[in-house]
């Protein structure tokens, strides 16, 4: 058990197109609209993207298929549902420091 | 085997038309989708709806699950029609009659699995069905992190359950363990991909992939905010007022802090590149200052207070009197 497993950054467009089961047409679709963009190559046969695109493609087919959201506007329901996600962290976080300077506040008493 | 009933599961009357069940449908899907719900069930909930939808809105399932619906108000178990004469659509009956199957299981022996609402949209994207049908699952696992093994590249060695099926169909567990390389920055909810490091194939064909999820371990010292970190530090009224040198925790090692006079509880003192890597760099680490008042337990503390008091000719509350 010596070998080190290091994790993948990249993903090129064939591997994308098969690791989240959407065809070709769709993903260049989701590129289109900026959705997911590709940080390497300058056509699909040499686009790599970051892992991070696997989940959201699969998330936008998702809400595709499931809610019957436009592609046109599942872009907007993504940013809008990372929005909420950052600010519930956000939200965590606070909630969390308060905790920790008002409960101090009984040491020493 | 529990009956499921699809027109409760949808809040419509079994006579609904076919709007009212697809507007009832949106509503509960936009209300239960796990990917836009924070309900403690939702995904279990989103699969009710989606499988009584399923069925419902396509007009020959909804016949067919009707006449079943009927035929079991009437009293007819419809686990028992495979007896039945002239019976052709339900050949696979028989594999899905165990106890523990539900009535849905059943329906989808009828309809044939093939039918069951795809929630990746496969049916609706055809495509690569023909190049995936031989690759093992994807798997995904929570993997719990410190945050000091956060600052630089750390190797761990991690063990999961890998399932797989044997020559016969039968489907087993083995455990494998890997050594991975967490990668310096790592932030909390990220994702890890491990190429080629889910289950295998049945039979010939690529591994799934390995995705780990990352879980920043809540440090009992340290919160984090973005790529810094906050330390709440506790100080006697005095060495707010008079300023300190304290020895200070970082997650690299102890340092030392001067805290100036006249230190206010709540302010925050910055100290530059103490807190977690990010790909652009370092944050830093926020002192919270927190004055903490000892216990008044003896006379001469006591003394000592209503003297300040005297001397000090303090009104905290001055704002409010203008």
């Amino acid at each position: 058990m010596t070998q080190i497993i290091s994790p993948d950054v990249h993903v090129s467009f064939d591997e994308l197109c098969k690791s989240s089961n959407i065809s070709a047409e769709y993903i260049i679709e989701l590129v289109e609209y900026n959705i997911i963009f590709p940080i390497k190559g300058n056509d699909p046969q040499e686009w790599q993207f970051n892992v991070t695109a696997i989940r959201i493609v699969n998330k936008a087919a998702r809400l595709h298929s499931d809610l019957e959201i436009d592609w046109a506007d599942i872009g907007l329901v993504l940013n809008l549902l990372d929005e909420i996600e950052q600010l519930r962290n956000e939200n965590g976080q606070l909630k969390q420091q308060l905790n920790r300077f008002t409960e101090r506040n009984n040491k020493g008493r | 085997m529990e009956f499921k009933d699809f027109y409760l599961a949808l809040g419509v009357e079994p006579t609904a038309d076919d709007k009212t069940i697809k507007t009832a449908y949106r509503k509960l899907a936009r209300l239960y989708h796990p990917d836009v719900s924070k309900h403690a069930n939702a995904e279990e909930k989103f699969k009710e709806i989606a499988e009584a939808y399923e069925v419902l809105h396509n007009s020959e399932k909804r016949a067919e699950y009707d006449e079943l619906r009927l035929a079991r108000s009437r009293g007819f178990d419809p686990r028992n029609r495979q007896t039945g004469a002239g019976s052709s659509s339900n050949t696979d009956f028989n594999s899905t009659s165990e106890a523990d199957q539900d009535f849905a299981d059943f329906f989808n022996s009828i309809f044939g699995s093939q039918n069951t609402r795809n929630r990746q949209g496969r049916q609706q994207q055809p495509h690569h069905d023909d190049m995936n049908l031989h690759r093992g699952r994807d798997l995904e696992m929570e993997w719990p992190v410190m945050l000091e093994d956060t600052l630089t590249d750390t190797t761990k060695s991690i063990e999961f359950m890998i399932p797989h099926y044997d020559t016969q169909g039968q489907l087993h567990e083995t455990k494998k363990t890997l050594n991975v390389k967490i990668p310096a920055g790592v932030s909390d909810g990220e994702r890890i991909r491990l190429k080629g490091q889910g289950a295998p194939a049945q039979g010939v064909g690529v591994n799934g992939d390995l995705y780990l999820r990352i879980r920043l371990i809540p440090h009992p010292l340290f919160d984090i905010e973005g790529h810094n970190l906050i330390l709440t530090l506790p100080l006697a009224p005095w060495e707010a007022a008079l300023g300190a040198k304290i020895t200070l925790p970082t997650l690299s090692g102890k340092i030392n802090l001067t805290i100036p006079s006249n230190s206010q509880s709540g302010e925050r003192l910055r100290i530059k590149g103490k807190g977690l890597v990010n790909k652009n760099g370092v944050g830093d680490l926020f002192v919270t200052l927190k004055i903490v008042n000892p216990a008044v337990v003896n006379e001469d503390i006591k003394q000592l207070w209503s003297q300040l008091a005297k001397t000090a000719n303090f009104d905290p509350r001055a704002e409010w009197s203008n």
